[in-house]
């Protein structure tokens, strides 16, 4: 494993490291497959989703510039990547709808701390698409509102607006 | 752990709550096959530049000789001689009366004298018109007792006896106009021209002869032939009016 930034390695890696991209990939695998995979209903979608996106990143390598964070570089990757999966779907009214549904069911029952978490999950799944990213953008990414503005191409108060509307959803799931 | 808020703007207490229960959610770790998917990829793209070379070279060399192969043939291909079609020469009449210019339909001799003429023409040269003349004459006075023996039709009847003054009058002509090289042609032609498929005629057999020659197959009961010829002279002469015992 090597030490140094994450733009360090990215570089190193441009130009044929490939241990470089052994440790950044370490870093950053586990954070990035529960952000995507936090937002699909699939297993396989999401092991998809996640292995596209490191595609992606892989065939980008030469024109990543290192003045840009490479963490928020990747994210955004994955985020457009996400995305575009979405537009080739059905709308997810329906999917909202089940998640919606069954988030109800697990408000009328005694809630412990793992049926708490299955329960914020399915609220995850439920959010709006926008809300639910932003949302986990800001859980798994800690990335900053200009961070995710930047990312998603909106403006840093709809993306507020996007955290307090999600955040607003998930407290009922957690007080009930 | 969740990493902490860095944003002083977004101090909302249920959000802290919520991380607290997110926190909480099991640490999905992807599948170890998509790790190695992904190392493998990656170590494809930064590697593969030492492997691509020889594949390329392989494939280089495969589309070259490919090349080379294909340019080769087109190449020989081009040097072949392109088989000519056999001559087609019109059969050559026994008796018939033959025309040398369209315009005035004179008749000519038979096919001995165009014999003759054509013994002459490869003896004498072409610039001594004399004795051509006096041939000429001679063919014109026996074509002009041979022109009541063919069944012509009636329009070209009137265009024979007329033929056989106009030939007096062609055969004072000087040579170049009435005498061309189309006779000594036609003769070299002629052995070529038995063959049973009908071919266009000669520029010396006119519509005329060509018709004489139908009515004799018709007479003779070659029916496949004789049909044959009359389409082939519909098709040259398709104007040209056909005596009543062809025109059905």
């Amino acid at each position: 494993m090597q030490a140094g930034s994450d733009e360090q390695l990215m570089r190193q890696y441009a130009a044929g490291d490939m241990s470089a991209f052994e440790t950044l990939y370490q870093r950053h695998r586990g954070p990035l497959f529960r952000y995507i995979s936090r937002q699909v209903n699939d297993p396989a979608t999401a092991n998809d989703l996640y292995q596209g996106t490191w595609e992606k990143v892989i065939k980008a390598r030469r024109r990543y510039r290192p003045e840009a964070p490479f963490k928020a570089w990747l994210y955004r990757i994955a985020h457009n990547h996400v995305v575009d999966h979405f537009r080739q779907q059905r709308p997810t009214t329906s999917l909202d709808q089940e998640g919606f549904i069954g988030s109800e069911q697990g408000l009328e029952a005694t809630l412990d701390q793992e049926r708490q978490a299955a329960s914020l999950r399915t609220a995850l799944l439920a959010l709006p698409p926008e809300q639910r990213d932003a949302m986990l953008l800001k859980l798994e990414g800690g990335f900053s509102l200009e961070e995710i503005a930047t990312m998603t191409q909106v403006g840093r108060e709809t993306v507020k607006s996007r955290l307090r509307y999600a955040v607003t959803r998930l407290k009922q799931v957690l007080t009930t | 752990m969740m990493p902490r808020d860095r944003d002083k703007d977004f101090s909302d207490p249920d959000f802290e709550r919520v991380s607290d229960a997110y926190s909480h959610l099991p640490r999905n770790e992807p599948p170890e096959l998509i790790d190695q998917a992904v190392l493998n990829r990656a170590r494809r793209a930064v590697s593969g530049k030492t492997v691509r070379p020889w594949n390329f070279g392989w494939m280089h060399a495969l589309s070259t000789a490919a090349i080379l192969v294909l340019g080769i043939a087109l190449f020989l291909q081009q040097r072949e001689p392109v088989p000519q079609e056999p001559l087609r020469v019109a059969k050559p009449p026994s008796d018939n009366l033959r025309v040398v210019s369209g315009d005035s339909r004179t008749l000519q001799s038979s096919a001995k004298s165009e014999e003759k003429v054509a013994a002459s023409r490869e003896d004498q040269p072409v610039a001594d018109p004399a004795p051509k003349q006096e041939l000429r004459q001679a063919e014109s006075a026996k074509s002009r007792n041979e022109v009541a023996k063919p069944r012509i039709p009636e329009a070209s009847a009137g265009l024979s006896t007329e033929g056989a003054g106009l030939s007096a009058a062609a055969a004072s002509l000087p040579a170049a106009d009435t005498f061309t090289a189309t006779p000594a042609a036609a003769e070299e032609e002629a052995p070529y021209q038995e063959q049973d498929e009908p071919g266009p005629p000669t520029e010396a057999e006119g519509p005329e002869e060509w018709l004489k020659r139908i009515m004799e197959l018709k007479t003779q009961g070659r029916e496949k032939d004789f049909s044959r010829e009359l389409a082939a002279f519909r098709e040259a002469w398709p104007d040209y009016p056909l005596p009543a015992e062809l025109s059905d």
